[in-house]
């Protein structure tokens, strides 16, 4: 049952929202059009931007703490979670500049690894192809 | 049919949420690792389609995951190999590297609206060289 109950808060809060974010793109999908390029960069975007405006207020980190990987696993988490690191660097040190490296070696740390992985999976598909 | 598409969102994002959140309860890892993880998951499970179906499923639900980025890294570059279309890959790519001003915006801004919890660590850590 305590495995449970934050996998389930996880579920609530992941869930949620990507719900917010399915509604962002079935509103872009009815403004630009199904064949427009745009759709899943803007929602991407808003969901990010959506971050910026929460963090400030101290929401976003009262999510993550009731849903953890739930707030996480979106990618306005990604925005969350470089304005945590950053905090946490400028908390821990007192200089904005730490808080800024913090902040950019998060995205490094985590694109960065996806990156590589896709590029290998990428030469690997176009080899085959 | 638009209440369909937003239940499906809930449910294939939520279940992705809890499958993650159910490693690292079990295991204790980082959750950044299993957030790394999460994205190579995704480029790895791009070529089998497994990702498309998620995606025509659940839409932003899975679009909208740290999953689908490394799916969308993966797809866009095959694009790139491939057919020489580069451009999605340079859109996903800056959405992906704008994520740091806004993050450290959002930051910044949080530590001026909550001047109280950076004041306390930062006079702690001005005054640690004097007491050494």
């Amino acid at each position: 049952m305590e495995v449970l109950k934050p996998v389930g808060r996880a579920f609530l809060t992941g869930g949620l929202l990507l719900l917010a974010a399915e509604a962002v793109r079935l509103i872009l999908l009815a403004a630009l059009g199904a064949e427009s390029p745009f759709v899943i960069p803007l929602t991407l975007m808003i969901m990010c931007l959506f971050a910026v405006a929460i963090f400030p207020s101290g929401i976003y980190n009262k999510w993550t703490d009731y849903g953890f990987i739930g707030a996480m696993l979106p990618i306005s988490g990604l925005t969350a979670g470089v304005a945590a690191a950053y905090c946490g660097a400028r908390q821990a040190t007192g200089s904005k500049a730490a808080g800024v490296k913090a902040g950019i070696m998060l995205v490094v740390r985590l694109s960065g690894s996806g990156l590589l992985v896709a590029f290998v999976v990428a030469l690997i598909v176009s080899f085959v192809l | 049919m638009v209440i369909l598409q937003l239940v499906q969102a809930f449910l294939v994002g939520g279940c992705l949420c809890a499958l993650f959140q159910l490693i690292v309860t079990v295991t204790h890892w980082n959750p950044q690792y299993v957030l790394i993880g999460s994205i190579s998951l995704g480029a790895i499970l791009m070529p089998f389609g497994v990702m498309g179906i998620l995606e025509a499923v659940g839409g932003a639900g899975a679009i909208a995951t740290f999953m689908d980025a490394g799916a969308a890294f993966a797809g866009t570059l095959v694009a790139g190999f491939t057919a020489g279309n580069w451009m999605a890959f340079i859109i996903i790519f800056c959405v992906v590297v704008l994520q740091i001003p806004l993050g450290i915006f959002a930051g910044a801004l949080y530590a001026k609206l909550h001047p109280q919890e950076f004041e306390g660590e930062f006079q702690a850590a001005e005054t640690a060289p004097a007491e050494i």
